[in-house]
């Protein structure tokens, strides 16, 4: 049967990350956007999972022009991966609903999902959204910042408890987020009762894929200094010192399309120290991401 | 409630003059019962013995795994303070992955403890 859902479908916008928020992407592994989704939208989207499709992958609903519009072209959504995965990237072709119930005792074991790879490339973008208010008694998801460049394997990590410096993607309704795909994530234990329509946490769940080679067009900011910038993931993370920074800022040149340009050289070259001199360049700094370089 | 507690009120209520062979009993039972074995993951910022702790997580017979207390701070802060509760370190962390030093593998250094109950 033949569908009129864009799946796989091309998209272009306008970027709206600028060079330090796509640095900080790089850092962190995810992007929190607050409440963009009108609550009009968000309306038809949980009365749709509730009376036409509840099941745990509704991909039928991207045969609603407004769920397209509305969530999966949502101009700060559909902007911050344009930034990420450049121009022309395909609309999801799966869409997954991550629906609990409420409460629910049990925390979700640490994982990075099935099929992540560890490399500096940004070839696709896992999305979630929040049709609803999801509270932190709700059993959002949270994320292990930097976590994306930590290796090991999801058989690995199911004794992980309790780990410093997470965050929680808790958010108001029309809260979409956008992560790496590798990054380490569980559902968190839900203590409170029923909430919302269905009385269910639902959390839709979807990627983007790139179609360009990657290249530095989104809102650039000619005053950054790159020499200045801390690429480090927030800490307290499990790295050896330096190392997060080190590989962020791969990720970020990979983005650039400078990949050739940059080669960690050891000791204090960049991105490592961003203490140095106003002015200077750290040694090994990307010729096109020095001071005064050619944008 | 622990063995030593147990074995201390019984000796309270014989003092008080009361019937405690049912109290006996009862911990006949519990000292003819295999003991079990806890186990306790700390991750740590570093291999010292008694660096801060970035990760917990407790495998024990009638507690939360996830390692917190009621406020959610960790019920370890660090490695010194599980072995002064009386923890033992039985694994010390993975040298393996130092083999590879331009990645990172894991949750920081790991240790894994036990104690018998």
């Amino acid at each position: 049967m033949s569908s009129n859902a864009p799946y796989n479908a091309t998209v272009d916008c306008p970027p709206t990350l600028t060079d330090r928020q796509v640095i900080d992407f790089c850092r962190n592994g995810f992007l929190l956007l607050p409440g963009v989704v009108p609550d009009e939208i968000n309306r038809r989207v949980v009365d749709y999972l509730e009376t036409v499709n509840d099941t745990y992958e509704p991909t039928p609903m991207m045969e609603q022009e407004w769920f397209v519009e509305g969530v999966l072209k949502n101009p700060e959504a559909a902007g911050a991966v344009r930034s990420l995965l450049g121009r022309n990237f395909t609309l999801p072709n799966i869409i997954s609903n991550h629906r609990g119930p409420l409460p629910w005792p049990h925390v979700h074991g640490w994982h990075r999902d099935g099929g992540s790879l560890y490399t500096p490339k940004l070839e696709y973008l896992q999305v979630f959204y929040w049709p609803e208010e999801c509270t932190d008694d709700m059993g959002p998801t949270e994320v292990l910042p930097g976590s994306h460049f930590l290796r090991t394997k999801a058989p690995l990590m199911a004794h992980y408890g309790k780990i410093a410096g997470t965050v929680s993607c808790a958010g108001p309704a029309g809260t979409i987020f956008l992560t790496v795909y590798g990054i380490w994530h569980r559902r968190t234990r839900a203590t409170s009762g029923p909430r919302g329509v269905g009385q269910f946490r639902n959390l839709l769940k979807y990627n983007y894929w790139r179609t360009t080679a990657p290249c530095r067009d989104w809102r650039i900011e000619p005053d950054c200094d790159f020499n200045l910038i801390n690429f480090d993931p927030p800490k307290p993370v499990a790295f050896e010192q330096f190392q997060g920074g080190i590989a962020a800022a791969r990720m970020f040149c990979w983005l650039c399309g400078i990949e050739d340009e940059y080669t960690f050289r050891g000791g204090q070259c960049w991105p490592i120290v961003p203490t140095v001199r106003a002015g200077a360049n750290q040694m090994g700094i990307p010729p096109s991401l020095k001071r005064d370089a050619d944008i | 409630m622990e063995l030593k507690q147990r074995v201390e009120r019984c000796l309270e209520r014989y003092r008080a003059g009361e019937r405690i062979e049912a109290d006996l009993t009862a911990l006949l039972d519990a000292v003819s019962r295999p003991q079990r074995q806890s186990l306790l993951y700390l991750q740590a910022s570093s291999s010292h013995p008694y660096s801060r702790a970035i990760g917990i997580s407790i495998f024990e017979e009638g507690k939360d795994s996830e390692g917190v207390d009621a406020q959610g701070n960790f019920l370890y802060r660090s490695i010194k303070e599980a072995l002064d509760d009386g923890w033992r370190i039985i694994k010390f962390p993975e040298m393996a992955a130092a083999m590879d030093d331009q990645n990172n593998y894991g949750l920081g250094c790991e240790f894994i403890l036990e104690r018998w109950r």
